[in-house]
């Protein structure tokens, strides 16, 4: 059936270790779902990522039934596994501890374009520089 | 314990950014939210104790380096408000009380221990994932009008079971035989494991389909609480797998498509013979309980 959409709450959070402590538990609260269903399904579902930060829609519905879905990895995310390093720097004007290629920066603005408030792929690829220069990346 | 709700108002392009960043001071995940669409809103949250100045500081010195990395961070707004610990976890099942259906049926959460009267109907459903809570007027409906109609040893079809509540209600109010049909795979497991919770698996064949596509026998009952758009071609259908003295019922309609459904009935071979509506959000479902016109 065709139910109204109360609202719909975008978060990023660590695959496989979501729990009702804060974002999920107080950004769910407005809406009323049965916040342990969403917690062990987005945990089910993510759980082959373990550790890894993902986005995640939860479309919660006026009869306080919900979905969700799992969209692409941050940029960052994205940025970090190209570079192939775990941290960002914590003084990228100072401290750069990785590089990453303009084909990399590319890539990853492509994979994020689906979930940008964008269709131009440009901007997305500024916003995935900018990304990597706030996190110590050179691009070369 | 309390909580730090740090807010960070900021563009769009500095979003990535700056969710990263809040990841980096520690956040277990942060919050999006679309304020236009060039500005973002950032929620993350940190334990209240004597590290958020500093968090809160080395925010506001990211926001201003930001242009010098290529991303124009206006409004770059950096807000905390301190939150008190609630039950979270516990919270939402105030939302989920017991209710009450027709003269008989009452819906229970696993976790409510109402003691139900010696009359009642007893059907135990969690409130999850979009497949029918019982807690929308279209599933109230049907509800109503399966205990109206169901009658000992009859053999229904459930198209459209979802969570399965309807063929759970269906079997409690003594069908022989139930099969739920379900188009959408994820929501199969979900209502096996509400007809264990109800003890209603040996009676009902739950199968993943298309309506009354691969279907082979004849019912008493047809009920289907879907979307007009499938209840419309599945008309035909029904006709020819209901018992002549069987009973169709369909819940999902909208009051403004009310009328083409009761045309297509007609064409069909279908009188109307109950039609009832329960309205919620200023929006008007209808329920229609229908009946071959000649057996």
């Amino acid at each position: 059936m065709a139910k109204k959409v109360a609202g719909e709450v975008k978060l990023q959070l660590v695959s496989g270790q979501a729990t009702p402590q804060p974002p999920v538990g107080p950004s769910l609260a407005p809406y009323m779902i049965n916040l342990q269903e969403f917690i062990k399904s987005f945990n089910a579902q993510t759980q082959h990522q373990t550790g890894m930060v993902v986005t995640t829609v939860v479309t919660c519905y006026s009869d306080r039934s919900f979905t969700f879905s799992v969209k692409s990895p941050p940029a960052a995310i994205l940025l970090k596994s190209a570079a192939k390093i775990a941290k960002g720097s914590g003084e990228p004007n100072r401290t750069k501890v990785a590089s990453v290629t303009m084909d990399q920066i590319r890539v990853i603005a492509q994979t994020k374009l689906p979930d940008l408030n964008t269709t131009d792929l440009e901007a997305a690829m500024r916003m995935v520089e900018g990304t990597a220069r706030s996190m110590g990346l050179t691009i070369n | 314990m309390n909580w730090a709700r740090i807010t960070v108002t900021t563009s769009q392009d500095a979003s990535e950014a700056v969710a990263n960043y809040l990841f980096e001071l520690n956040a277990l995940g942060v919050e999006l939210k679309d304020e236009s669409a060039a500005t973002a809103r950032l929620i993350a949250y940190y334990p209240l104790d004597d590290r958020v100045g500093a968090r809160m500081q080395k925010l506001r010195d990211f926001l201003s380096q930001l242009p010098t990395w290529g991303i124009q961070s206006q409004p770059a707004k950096v807000d905390l408000k301190r939150v008190e610990s609630e039950e979270w976890a516990e919270a939402w099942k105030s939302a989920f009380p017991p209710q009450r259906i027709g003269k008989r049926l009452l819906i229970a959460p696993t976790w409510d221990d109402i003691t139900p009267n010696e009359t009642d109907v007893l059907i135990r459903l969690d409130p999850g994932m979009a497949f029918g809570t019982g807690y929308h007027p279209t599933t109230r409906l049907s509800l109503a009008l399966l205990e109206q109609t169901v009658k000992p040893n009859q053999h229904v079809a459930d198209i459209g079971t979802g969570a399965g509540i309807l063929a759970i209600a269906a079997v409690k109010l003594g069908a022989k035989r139930v099969d739920a049909i379900e188009l959408d795979a994820a929501a199969i497991p979900i209502a096996a494991a509400n007809f264990r919770t109800n003890g209603v698996t040996p009676q009902v064949s739950l199968s993943q389909g298309d309506g009354l596509k691969r279907v082979q026998g004849t019912y008493h009952l047809i009920v289907g609480n879907i979307l007009t758009k499938a209840i419309l071609p599945m008309i035909p259908d029904c006709a020819q797998h209901l018992h002549p003295e069987g009973t169709v019922i369909f819940s999902g309609i909208l009051e403004t498509e009310r009328k083409q459904v009761q045309e297509v009935l007609e064409a069909n071979r279908f009188r109307v013979v109950h039609v009832a509506s329960e309205a919620e959000d200023e929006i008007t479902w209808v329920a229609i309980t229908a009946k071959l016109a000649s057996p």
